[in-house]
């Protein structure tokens, strides 16, 4: 009895002092006096409390707030998602609880996977900690896995906040880990679970992930423009200064920042497209806690940014979950892929391919666009040529992100197709002309 | 990044070039070496990590004093630009088998075969040689880079069965290139020497300066420390077992439209048997490993080919690679102007039959915090801004009113506890290189030297599993090694050494 008792108090202690382990983590947070924190990153993008304003930018006459230091919260956790012909899925995924309060975290992110995962945008130069809680997944109570944040493509990595579970560790349920990052490249990124890998990515824990570059801030905060813009897929001007160490300010440029190329990729609209498929079949005996046929997969629902046409030009896609599982049901796929832009504007399009088995070549039905970048890099050789390029069509396999500068000019307005071209991907499950479509309209 | 500064330096400071005389380039890459060599076709068992086994066709070579055994892929050929080659092949299989060498000049007949001699009917694109008999093929090796042998008969059944093997050519004597190091990186030590077999020598302190004796191509934008081969090769056991065991496959043909790979292979090995050691006992037929172990700020090059069928995006943790060359072609805008028009990427999409050389360097620029922690001393290759930066972060927002920072640290964020977390086998338990500390029970144990680990697979992640088993298939681990004090723990073969 004696030692049934002091193993009840020894498990007690553990409970209590397991969840005291948990938390998220921003320098910046400040004690509230009422009790509890204040939060500063409530608000991605403003800074409020502690967080230094970068660059020194003042929020005036359509001048950016940038803070210096930005955080998230991701929960990850399973789900439901709704395919194009209505068919729901058992997903896992990610889903954001940057704005809930700790008290409430489990409650409000438990059994909310969204496709695909919430994205992750800043600037370049910013500390980035994101905080990842892992809320288990409600609907099979059986498993135990952990999850990760795999940062794809990240420049000089260290194994520590790469999420890689083999050289690594990833988060076990109900407990926090902080990744910190500091976003030194700019370009078109993603990220996802890293954790059994083929299991959780093809269950859906895939997102958009991107890098905004410093020629942006610093067009802005002088009231720039290069080529007539002042936002950019990458940093493309000649003699572009470097932050100052504090990143209070830029340091002086060493010479004209110009150059021939100089605004080349720059843009008025930007959109990330993430490209996946699932095989509804996997996501069945998944959630019938059967054996996962990796050997038999065959996709059969194709997606840009977790939908099919024509869901990818409609609005929320609130999923179906209550009629499968009884659990309420949620807006599962926030993220349309529709473009819209006015005639003589350039679209930057953001492209990256998250399936676990299947390349596409992405077909544009309009003009030609312009290859800039690829793999988060602009393209350029390594003494400055421009490797840049036009076509109608990019072939891109997975873990493979582009960047499409679509010059405008002189189209014809109304409505175009930005699709891919191999056949067997152009349809949801049965349904034909579905797939992986979305339009671009041009007014 | 460490790489496109050292392409970029190596392409506009070619004038630097110092000429001493020059040794014969190490076989780093596991291979057979010579002009003449005799080669045979035959049937063989592979082991796959799953516990099964599958029957394949490979070349062993029988050269006098050679491996002798057959095996998948077949022995890489490691020759010198300008070389005559001289390949006898025996033929022991029941069906005309030939070898082919796409990128070489042939100075053999190069007539393809038709069945009966109708044409139309072709059934091997060069001269075969029949069962039981022998053929001879001819080339000269012109120009340096990554290429590969197959065989050129009934190739649907053949490349599938495993008839092919890479060819990694050598540049011609450059001499001696002295590259300056970026001044953000702290300097080795004069005398240092690095690359396999410590070929390579720092030459010079303040500005920093490496003298490099090692290259792919005949430029000084292709040179290196380490190579590794990535040959990738997939199968469908249903096709290997019809193979094996169909009596009657005139009247029960195979359908080839069922073809689907489910065993990924890179150098003839699934994972995780691609990082167990080169030539082990137990996988006689499948003698090449694929682990590449290197130390920080080394230039690695990776020879990568796709004898299969499928593509393969290839994904690269930890930093980008430098592309710069394909199916054995310096990717440059003119004869001598070195890799100026290479590209980098964190994923290559490895086509059927070709071949990329692409160059991975890593050193931590940019982390925003000391990979080595409070070490006072600068280690080489150190990225120097970063050097003994320590955080303040917050421990749990238990109370307030208070300020409950943690005294300095080095890593920016507090680690979660190790009951929180489910570690891998070579996580070190320490985020810092080469340190280790506590892990979970039963967990880790395969980071001897508490180096940085990275995944280097397709990014198909159904190709990370092994006939339905996960985790297996197109996968390898990368490793860093830390620097020691002196000398090299990586022996001339790139395999650790305490």
């Amino acid at each position: 009895m004696k030692k049934f008792l002091t193993y009840c108090v020894t498990v007690a202690l553990l409970a209590a002092a397991l969840p005291a382990m948990a938390f998220r983590q921003f320098p910046y947070d400040i004690p509230n006096p009422a009790g509890g924190w204040i939060v500063d990153w409530a608000n991605d993008g403003t800074a409020t409390g502690t967080v230094p304003n970068f660059i020194g930018l003042d929020g005036l006459a359509g001048r950016p707030l940038v803070p210096a230091a930005v955080s998230k919260r991701l929960a990850a956790g399973d789900g439901y998602s709704k395919m194009a012909d209505g068919t729901g899925l058992y997903t896992f995924g990610f889903s954001d609880g940057s704005a809930d309060p700790e008290n409430l975290f489990m409650e409000r992110r438990t059994f909310k996977a969204e496709l695909p995962a919430p994205t992750i945008s800043y600037y370049e130069g910013q500390d980035y900690y994101l905080t990842l809680t892992n809320v288990g997944m409600k609907l099979r109570p059986d498993l135990f896995d952990p999850h990760s944040v795999h940062f794809h493509g990240f420049p000089q990595a260290a194994p520590v906040f790469d999420g890689e579970p083999m050289a690594s560790f990833g988060i076990r349920m109900g407990f926090d880990l902080t990744y910190y990052y500091n976003l030194v490249e700019p370009g078109t990124y993603l990220y996802h679970c890293h954790v059994e890998a083929t299991e959780h990515m093809e269950m859906g824990m895939l997102g958009n992930l991107y890098i905004k570059p410093r020629q942006d801030l610093y067009a802005q905060k002088n009231l720039l423009m290069f080529n007539g813009f002042n936002q950019f897929a990458y940093n493309d001007c000649n003699n572009l200064p470097s932050y100052k160490a504090d990143k209070s300010d830029f340091e002086a440029p060493a010479g004209v920042v110009g150059g021939t190329m100089c605004g080349s990729t720059g843009y008025d609209v930007e959109k990330a497209i993430q490209f996946s498929d699932f095989d509804a079949e996997f996501h069945k005996l998944h959630i019938a806690a059967d054996t996962l046929p990796f050997a038999d997969m065959l996709a059969s629902h194709y997606m840009l940014n977790g939908r099919g046409y024509p869901d990818t030009v409609g609005g929320p896609v609130t999923n179906n979950a209550s009629s499968e599982v009884g659990q309420p049901d949620y807006v599962s796929q926030p993220l349309d892929s529709k473009i819209t832009a006015n005639q003589g504007q350039k679209i930057l399009l953001r492209l990256s391919n998250l399936s676990i088995q299947n390349f596409a070549t992405l077909e544009f039905n309009g003009p030609a666009f312009k290859v800039v970048g690829k793999c988060a890099k602009l393209l350029r050789g390594p003494d400055g040529k421009d490797l840049s390029y036009f076509a109608n069509s990019v072939f891109i396999g997975p873990g493979e992100t582009f960047d499409l500068i679509l010059d405008t000019t002189g189209w014809a307005q109304g409505t175009y197709y930005f699709y891919s071209r191999n056949l067997n991907q152009l349809n949801n499950d049965q349904m034909e002309r579905g797939g992986a479509m979305t339009e671009i309209i041009i007014n | 990044m460490l790489t496109r500064q050292f392409i970029k330096r190596m392409i506009l400071a070619g004038a630097l070039l110092t000429l001493f005389p020059l040794a014969q380039a190490y076989a780093f890459i596991d291979g057979i070496t010579g002009t003449s060599f005799q080669f045979a076709a035959r049937e063989g068992r592979l082991s796959t990590p799953d516990g099964g086994n599958l029957m394949f066709w490979g070349f062993a070579d029988i050269t006098p004093g050679g491996r002798s055994t057959v095996q998948y892929p077949g022995p890489t050929l490691i020759i010198n630009q300008g070389d005559t080659v001289t390949i006898t092949l025996a033929n022991e299989l029941n069906e005309p088998v030939s070898m082919m060498f796409p990128g070489m000049t042939m100075l053999s007949s190069t007539a393809p075969v038709f069945s009966k001699g109708q044409p139309g009917k072709i059934t091997s694109l060069v001269p075969e040689a029949a069962p039981r008999e022998t053929q001879t093929y001819r080339f000269k090796a012109e120009k340096p880079g990554t290429f590969y042998y197959q065989s050129a008969s009934n190739q649907a059944i053949q490349l599938r069965m495993g008839l092919f093997g890479a060819i990694v050519v050598r540049p011609g004597s450059l001499g001696a290139v002295s590259v300056t190091i970026p001044t953000y990186l702290s300097c080795p030590p004069v005398g240092h020497r690095e690359g396999s077999g410590g070929v390579n020598t720092i030459i010079s302190a303040a500005p920093c300066a490496k003298n490099f004796t090692t290259y792919a191509y005949g430029h000084q934008s292709s040179a290196y420390d380490r190579e590794f081969l990535y040959l990738a090769s997939e199968m469908d056991p249903k096709f290997q077992r019809w193979m094996e065991f169909e009596p009657d496959k005139i009247n029960n043909p195979f359908d080839f439209s069922t073809w689907k790979a489910n065993y990924w292979f890179i150098n003839g090995r699934n994972a995780p048997d691609t990082m167990g050691m080169a030539n082990a006992m137990n996988l006689p037929s499948q003698p090449y490993n694929c682990m590449p172990l290197f130390h920080p700020g080394e230039q690695v090059l990776i020879r990568i080919i796709n004898m299969g069928q499928d593509f393969h995006p290839l994904h690269t943790h930890g930093n980008h690679m430098d592309v710069i060359a394909e199916d054995g072609n310096l990717l440059q805008s003119a004869p001598g102007s070195g890799a100026d028009l290479s590209w980098e990427a964190f994923t290559v999409t490895m086509a059927p039959g070709k071949t990329f050389d692409a160059i991975f360097d890593w050193t931590g620029k940019g982390l925003g915090w000391d990979i080595y922690e409070n070490t006072a001393i600068f280690r080489p290759y150190e990225y120097i801004p970063d050097h003994l930066k320590t955080f303040t972060p917050f421990t749990s927002p238990v109370a307030s009113g208070t300020t409950p920072k943690l005294a300095a640290q080095g890593l920016p964020v507090i680690m979660p506890g190790i009951q929180e977390t489910i570690a891998g086998p070579n996580w070190s338990g320490s985020p810092f290189l080469g340190s280790m500390d506590a892990l979970p029970p039963g967990e880790g144990g395969f980071n001897p030297f508490s180096g940085f680990f990275y995944m280097w697979h397709s990014h198909a992640e159904r190709e990370l599993t092994n006939n339905d088993i996960f985790p297996g298939g197109f996968l390898t681990m990368a490793a860093i090694v830390p620097w020691p004090a002196t000398g090299d723990n990586l022996t001339i073969y790139d395999e650790y050494m305490p």
